[in-house]
């Protein structure tokens, strides 16, 4: 009896679920592919959360640095992005495209620093100078 | 009931092949740490407090470049023990900031870094290399003099 009393349950939290899926992913789709239509005159920052794996969009994207590891590593910003990249370690880190195009300069625990993206459209891998086996893709599209 | 008049053993121990491969081995790894602890050091500069981690690399290359050179033509306990110290201390050192996070402390800078690395897999073989072959060295010379002195008082 006690069963058939939670299927009900059940089905709403799905449906629950299903719902707050549907709006996420209309919320994000915005951001997916970046196209003209959306307007590039206001710098307000729509990804000023931290990423999880890649990001994309114009304004402002934060890079964390934690653990001996960039946050996200692989991330896709619009030409001319301003990145703000923090040190949550306690160990001084930098980041520094391979290319030499951008560089934060040495972050010491807790700082932050804010670099432009390239203008030129490209795939731009970085690195933390002190420690080179820490690594990362910039794509800018 | 004759008396066989023990041997005493060897006052030149440089001369016992395994002693030669010892010293020849030391000195390999001694050296491997000083380049790469030279190596490193530019890039490990901005890391610093009183005084920098770079800089502490290079005092690390320089004093391992030097206890190569006493292990092989010094070869006296003097230097023997201050190449094992110099490896041992080196090691030690590298083993702590991979594994503990120290933090600053006191003059040195914080170096805490949890991560290896060719370079620095290579060091701590070269450290590992030396610290063992000095510890047989100093071992046998330790060995070699409680025997000399045993025969010397009769025993």
């Amino acid at each position: 009896m006690s069963m058939r009393h939670r299927r009900p349950h059940t089905a709403l939290i799905v449906a629950a679920l299903c719902l707050v899926t549907t709006l996420t992913g209309c919320s994000d789709s915005g951001g997916g592919t970046p196209s003209s239509s959306t307007p590039p005159a206001s710098a307000s920052a729509p990804a000023s959360a931290s990423p999880s794996s890649s990001e994309s969009g114009k304004g402002e994207v934060k890079v964390t640095i934690k653990d001996f590891a960039f946050h996200p590593a692989t991330f896709e910003v619009s030409p001319g992005t301003k990145i703000t990249v923090t040190n949550e370690d306690s160990a001084t880190h930098t980041l520094t495209a391979d290319d030499q195009s951008f560089d934060t300069g040495n972050l010491a625990q807790g700082k932050s620093a804010t670099i432009t993206a390239p203008s030129k459209p490209g795939s731009y891998s970085y690195i933390c100078s002190i420690h080179p086996n820490m690594k990362g893709t910039l794509t800018v599209r | 009931m004759s008396h066989e008049p023990t041997e005493p053993p060897s006052a030149r121990p440089a001369r016992r092949p395994w002693r030669a491969a010892a010293r020849i081995l030391a000195a390999a790894g001694l050296a491997v740490n000083a380049y790469v602890h030279a190596d490193l050091a530019s890039r490990y500069d901005p890391v610093s407090a009183a005084i920098g981690q770079g800089s502490l690399f290079r005092i690390e290359a320089a004093l391992a470049a030097l206890a190569a050179v006493l292990v092989l033509f010094w070869r006296r306990s003097l230097g023997d023990v201050f190449a094992w110290l110099t490896a041992a201390g080196g090691l030690a050192a590298l083993l702590v900031y991979r594994y503990v996070d120290v933090g600053a402390f006191g003059p040195l800078p914080n170096m805490d870094e949890p991560l290896w690395y060719a370079e620095k897999d290579l060091a701590v073989i070269s450290q590992v290399v030396t610290v063992v072959a000095m510890t047989l060295l100093l071992a046998g010379r330790g060995r070699e003099r409680f025997l000399i002195r045993r025969s010397a008082s009769g025993h």
